[in-house]
């Protein structure tokens, strides 16, 4: 069924249809038709008994008296007796029998239950039944359809009411009835009308059949003409346009749709239908074109931009790589190794660099300009990226060769100010703090050129080192600077910091500001360098919580110590030596040094103090001679200082340490030893004094050295 | 510094127990001029129980060497501790003094 065509679909589905509604419609016609007929019979027959009781009225009412005043009698057999009348029951039944004779096709017959004539009484079911309805409801006739005879009759059986005295009477007094005690009104029989119906459900049957037939005849003319007509209408505009579109379908994108409409009964839905399709072919052809050359001219540009992509990624990832390679020349410029001094315990350094960009502006250093004195710089460049990254190197190494030469930290700045300035096209400059930190007394020389002022933090103090002061270096060929000094107490932290750590906004454009920095700061005043500028940048970011860092940050922590020590001033007799020597044990037991190590030191000290004293004055008076020991993480030194007569023993010739006992010279030795023992010794003389330095590393294994790298490289 | 002595046949076993400095050395240079005018030609020093010496103590025992080597006799070291050996490497002395483990041995030496 699924591949029938629409019309046979129809076809299918209407025929079956048609037929149920046509027998139903039938049938129930017919059913109606019955009811009908019985309804118009029951109602011909009421007409008959009316006429029959009303003739039979008329007879006892008219007829009967008047036989009674001629002396008449009444009687079934009036054909025998002379002067005799028919009852009105003989005469109703006679002229019934009559009736029935003449074939007009009903017949009439008055029963009684109590008749006076036999032959009247009730014979079969129908006439029982029917007297024993009327008893109980006299006005309703008693109807049935039954068969007599082989006919198919309507029998209708109506109440015979005692309607005058004369009747009550006569039967009442009848010598041949059953029953003497009717009253008026007594229901003293009934009068039944038979009407045979075959005939007219013969007729019915005919007009059925001919109603159906007419009705089937008519729906299969209409099925046709509907069939035909969708044929016309719809079967075949959609095959039509169905082909077309198989047509459509079939063919090459480029060829030339049919514009022509086929013949169709124009003005209906499917020559609308196949009108939109023509215009639909033809629209999707041209958007099918349109995008076709579309397509083609996209792939080209697909392509063009491909290439021109990979141009811009392959530049782009060579300058991201010459970034990177500069971004990792730039860190290395700077002191990445921590801690970068190890055996010097006198002092902690760490610093740390985060730029914005790959490059930097900012920059930090630190360098030992001789073995007292430790520079420590800070600055930050205008700008950022790759020209504040160039100008930074040159800055930074302009900085340290000068400040390695400078006497102050204000004439380095001047200087370095000077080389800058000339040939600052670009108009950049850089604001630089330089500090001196005198590593014995933790005195603090330093200058400021425009840049963030410092704090100096330890457990009893926050203090800024110096006022905001001078000029960016790079602005003014003739700026001035000053050389200032402030003390840092042993445990005290320098901190440097440029304003990336200040200014660092968080997503609300807050500043992280100082007042937060000296807070943090203050917390963290027990903390070492690593971990002081560890924690504060973690603060920053933390602040910052996810802002784009727009600035770099950079910070520099310098912690002093006060160095292990020992400043022992003897007056010139030999038992102070005793006391030199139980000084040196004590300060060895203080701070783990090695018995071999004290004993060079303590064998040195010995030898130079007894030379002293004994050879050393050229009066007997009293005299100090001082003797300073320092332990700087790994590295024992010591200075001795007196007022003697200048006295290098550095001068002393190498003793004989071959010859053979007797010809061994005695003496000279003490110096010898010394040189030995130690690792360097130097002699000064200075206001009058001299001094004589010496040191050495322990035999103790150095501490390791580590790299802990900057946070730049996170 | 404590100074004693004991004789092993013929040689005489000096030991010695503390700092040996220029407050101590004068005592010991003392002690050893008796011994060798007392006619003792064999010395040990056993330093087993030295501490310490300064220049002044290698000088006081040069003295004495030279004295007993011009009677012919000789003087010995034993026992020393590591870092006065040391003293006694970098001074040179190891070439005119010989030094054994113990003062025993010193003393079986000097004789022989």
């Amino acid at each position: 069924m699924a591949n029938w065509r629409i019309g046979t679909k129809l076809l299918v589905l209407t025929v079956p249809l048609i037929a149920v509604a046509t027998l139903l419609a039938t049938w129930t016609l017919h059913r109606l038709n019955a009811e009908r007929l019985q309804e118009k019979l029951k109602g011909r027959a009421q007409s008959i008994a009316n006429q029959v009781m009303a003739d039979r009225q008329y007879y006892g009412a008219v007829v009967v008296p008047r036989v009674s005043e001629l002396q008449g009698s009444l009687g079934a057999d009036y054909r025998d007796v002379h002067g005799r009348f028919p009852l009105p029951a003989t005469f109703v039944r006679e002229v019934s029998e009559q009736i029935a004779r003449s074939g007009d096709g009903y017949i009439t017959r008055l029963i009684s239950p109590w008749p006076i004539n036999k032959e009247m009484g009730p014979n079969d079911a129908f006439e029982t039944d029917g007297f024993a309805s009327l008893a109980h409801s006299p006005g309703d006739p008693f109807v049935r359809t039954d068969t007599v005879e082989g006919r198919s009759v309507i029998r209708v059986l109506m109440a015979d009411v005692a309607s005058s005295t004369s009747c009550v009477s006569c039967h009442n007094a009848h010598p041949q009835s059953p029953k003497r005690d009717f009253h008026l009104y007594d229901v003293m029989g009934g009068l039944e009308v038979i009407i045979p119906m075959d005939q007219y459900l013969a007729e019915s049957r005919q007009d059925m059949a001919m109603a159906l037939g007419g009705g089937l005849v008519l729906c299969f003319l209409v099925l046709g003409i509907v069939s035909i007509g969708t044929q016309w209408t719809v079967t075949r505009p959609l095959a039509h346009i169905a082909e077309r579109m198989a047509q459509f379908m079939r063919q090459q994108p480029d060829e030339q749709v049919s514009a022509q409409t086929p013949a169709l009964p124009r003005g209906d839905e499917a020559a609308y239908l196949a009108q939109s399709f023509s215009k639909m072919a033809s629209v999707i052809r041209s958007q099918q074109t349109a995008l076709q050359e579309a397509n083609v001219s996209l792939e080209q540009r697909v392509q063009e931009r491909t290439a021109e992509l990979r141009r811009t990624t392959a530049e782009k990832e060579r300058i991201g790589s010459e970034l990177r390679i500069a971004s990792e020349i730039q860190k290395s410029i700077l002191p990445r190794t921590f801690p970068p001094f190890p055996d010097r315990a006198d002092f902690e350094i760490y610093a740390t660099t985060i730029p914005a960009l790959e490059m930097g502006g900012d920059f930090y250093d630190f360098f030992l300009i001789d073995d007292k004195r430790l520079g420590v710089v800070i600055a930050d460049v205008s700008g950022k990226g790759v020209p504040a990254a160039i100008f930074m190197a040159v800055s930074r190494s302009l900085l340290k060769a000068t400040a390695l030469a400078s006497v102050s930290p204000s004439a380095c700045l001047e200087h370095v100010n000077r080389l800058l300035c000339p040939d600052n096209d670009s108009a950049m400059f850089v604001t630089v703090f330089y500090g001196i930190l005198h590593t014995e007394s933790g005195e603090l020389e330093f200058s400021n050129g425009g840049h963030n002022v410092p704090y100096i933090i330890g457990h009893d103090r926050i203090v800024p080192v110096g006022q905001p002061a001078g000029t960016a270096l790079g602005i003014v060929d003739d700026a001035r600077y000053h050389t200032n000094r402030m003390s840092i107490n042993a445990g005290e932290t320098l901190v440097l910091y440029t304003d990336g750590v200040t200014e660092a906004m968080d997503t609300h454009g807050s500043l992280f500001s100082t007042p937060r920095f000296e807070q943090t700061l203050q917390r963290l005043v027990d903390q070492r360098p690593f971990d002081l500028l560890t924690r504060l940048v973690e603060d920053v970011h933390a602040f910052a919580s996810g802002a784009v860092q727009a600035d770099d940050i950079t910070l520099l922590a310098l912690q002093y110590r006060r160095p292990a020590l020992i400043e022992l001033t003897l007056v010139n007799r030999s038992s102070e030596l005793q006391r030199l020597a139980s000084e040196l044990e004590r300060f060895a037991q203080n701070h783990r040094i090695p018995e071999p190590d004290i004993h060079a030191f303590s064998l040195s000290l010995d030898e130079l103090v007894t030379n002293t004293i004994a050879y050393g004055y050229d009066d007997q008076g009293p005299h100090e001679i001082r003797v300073r020991l320092t332990l700087a993480n790994g590295r024992l030194s010591a200075e001795v200082e007196d007022d003697g007569r200048p006295f290098n023993p550095l001068t002393a010739p190498q003793p004989d340490l071959t010859s053979a006992v007797e010809d061994r010279p005695v003496g000279g030795l003490g110096i010898h030893l010394v040189r030995s023992l130690m690792d360097h010794v130097d002699y000064r003389r200075e206001s009058g004094k001299n001094h004589l330095m010496m040191r050495k590393q322990l035999s103790t294994v150095a501490q390791p050295k580590t790299k802990a790298g900057n946070h730049g490289d996170h | 510094m404590e100074i004693t002595e004991r004789k092993v046949g013929k040689v005489c076993v000096v030991g010695l127990n503390g700092r040996l400095d220029s407050g101590t050395s004068d005592s010991l240079a003392q002690r050893l001029h008796q011994l060798i005018d007392g006619g003792e030609r064999h010395l040990v020093i056993d330093g087993g129980t030295l501490d310490y010496i300064s220049s002044t103590g290698l000088r006081v025992l040069l003295v004495a060497a030279k004295r007993l080597k011009a009677v012919e006799g000789k003087i010995v070291l034993s026992s020393l501790k590591p870092h006065i050996l040391e003293v006694f490497e970098i001074a040179g002395f190891k070439s005119i003094f010989p030094i054994y483990a113990t003062a025993d041995q010193a003393a079986q030496q000097s004789s022989g």
